[in-house]
């Protein structure tokens, strides 16, 4: 599924973060990244979906290498979602439009129908009542559960989060946790950083250590 | 005693004054749909600019632009425009327009300008994230909120714009104040008309900061007063200081 080569990336500033990383993740794996403050681990995420540009080495998503110009890269992170430590939902949408942006203007759904899923997923979800809310309204672990369902709304074959539970707190990060296992049975794949221990346990099917830039 | 004469004056004079009230409202309402427009348009030159490095060329003209409108005097825009610039022009009302709505696009798209740069990244990056092109991003995403963080300037800079008009009575435009100076130099008499004229921008700017005011309430409570919630909060935290 997703097939990482040789990755290298260098900052601008000549600081080397990730040093010949490969990595490879089937279908329907949850492979957790962790690894000391500073190993790399959320600049090598954000090398998967090009947020960040790597220097050299290729990714392979589907068989096919997006680092070629060739790729078009909003394709590409329309079916690889990602949720952030800080929620990062869109301030000026209410709940329902933060999910149903990405489904109407990307995929080109019918408003009609991108609404009817999005109320499904947030009933799921158990947060159906702040529908219309705007986000500022909502708790830490609400808002990740947002987030973590505007990405679900894309129909992602893969997800990936940069530690989504370290901006909260206990209970918040259960629930949140809680969202992420149940995420398990509908078989996408999932590239998780995170530093806590249980969840890793019960969500992982691979864990790798990162430190230096480097896998162990 | 009033002499039919005497009321036929004051009557050309009310209808002077109305005249002039008439064109400045003109003025100030033509030039503020080109700013808005023209502001919008220069700030989404530069936005994308500044997140994709595309429309260099356009940026770059938009930057001399809008360094020239604010390092020369409006005063001498608007000469420059009637005697040189449009000097085929006939009509004083549209040469007005123009000056006044390209200086204020200028203050209008840095207003929007500073409003984009108070959008938090991880905005943009969660649009990226997802998959929206820089276009899609900028328009449906960071636009409308730097529009909305822009507003108490954008009503400044309007308010500011409606009493800048005051000068087109050197190009030949009776616009409010020019009325005024017109009655005073007929009646000898300066305090009236300049007390009315007076009066006359102030509740025009009254007018607007109220209207503008109503449409911040409207988006605060479309999205919940975040505002209220913060002076709440700090109330609260007062208290706790006086209680202690
Ligand atoms: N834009 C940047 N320019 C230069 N250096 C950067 C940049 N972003 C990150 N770094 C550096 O890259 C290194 C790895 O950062 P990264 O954010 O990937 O770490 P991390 O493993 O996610 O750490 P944490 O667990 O604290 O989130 C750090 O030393 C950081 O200083
Ligand atoms: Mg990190």
């Amino acid at each position: 599924m997703i097939d990482v080569q040789h990755l290298n990336k260098t900052f601008e500033n000549g600081n080397k973060v990730l040093d010949d990383v490969n990595f490879k993740v089937a279908q329907a794996e949850c492979v957790v990244i962790c690894g000391p403050s500073g190993a790399g681990k959320s600049t090598f995420l954000k090398c998967l979906n090009l947020l960040e540009k790597p220097t050299s080495g290729t990714i392979l998503f589907d068989g096919q290498n997006i680092l070629e110009s060739t790729c078009n890269i909003c394709k590409v992170r329309q079916k690889m979602g990602m949720v952030f430590q800080q929620f990062c939902l869109f301030s000026n949408l209410s709940i329902l439009e933060n999910i149903t942006l990405g489904p109407i203007k990307l995929l080109h759904i019918p408003k009609k129908e991108a609404t009817n899923q999005a109320f499904e997923l947030l009933k799921k979800y158990g947060i159906a009542d702040k529908t219309y809310n705007y986000p500022h309204q909502l708790s830490g672990g609400q808002q990740q559960r947002v987030a973590i369902i505007r990405a679900l709304a894309m129909s992602p074959v893969a997800i990936l989060f940069d530690e989504p539970t370290s901006a909260l707190d206990h209970q918040m990060q259960l629930e949140v946790q809680e969202t992420i296992l149940n995420l398990k049975e509908t078989n996408v794949t999932m590239v998780i950083i995170t530093h806590d221990p249980v969840f890793t346990e019960n969500v992982a099917t691979r864990v790798i250590q990162m430190e230096c830039g480097r896998f162990l | 005693m009033h002499t039919r004469a005497e009321n036929i004056m004051k009557s050309k004079y009310y209808f002077l004054i109305l005249k002039g009230f008439a064109g400045t409202l003109e003025i100030v309402a033509c030039s503020m749909i080109i700013s808005l427009f023209l502001g919008m348009l220069i700030a989404a030159v530069r936005a994308h600019y500044q997140f994709s490095s595309k429309l260099r060329f356009l940026n770059c003209f938009a930057v001399i632009f809008v360094n020239i409108i604010r390092g020369t005097p409006v005063m001498l825009q608007l000469l420059i425009m009637a005697y040189i610039v449009l000097v085929q022009l006939k009509s004083v009302f549209l040469v007005a327009v123009i000056t006044f709505g390209l200086n204020s696009s200028a203050y209008v798209s840095e207003i929007l300008r500073s409003g984009i740069k108070g959008v938090p990244t991880n905005q943009y990056t969660a649009g990226a994230a997802l998959g929206f092109k820089n276009t899609q991003i900028i328009n449906l995403i960071i636009f409308p909120q730097a529009l909305r963080n822009s507003l108490p300037s954008l009503l400044n800079e309007f308010s500011a714009l409606l009493k800048e008009t005051a000068i087109v009575g050197i190009i030949g435009f009776t616009d409010i104040t020019h009325a005024a100076s017109i009655i005073r130099s007929t009646l000898f008499s300066p305090i009236m008309p300049f007390l009315i004229v007076g009066a006359i921008y102030f509740a025009i700017s009254s007018v607007a900061s109220y209207c503008f005011e109503k449409i911040e309430q409207l988006i605060a409570t479309r999205e919940g007063s975040n505002c209220k919630k913060i002076s709440a909060i700090s109330e609260k935290r007062e208290e706790d200081l006086l209680n202690d």
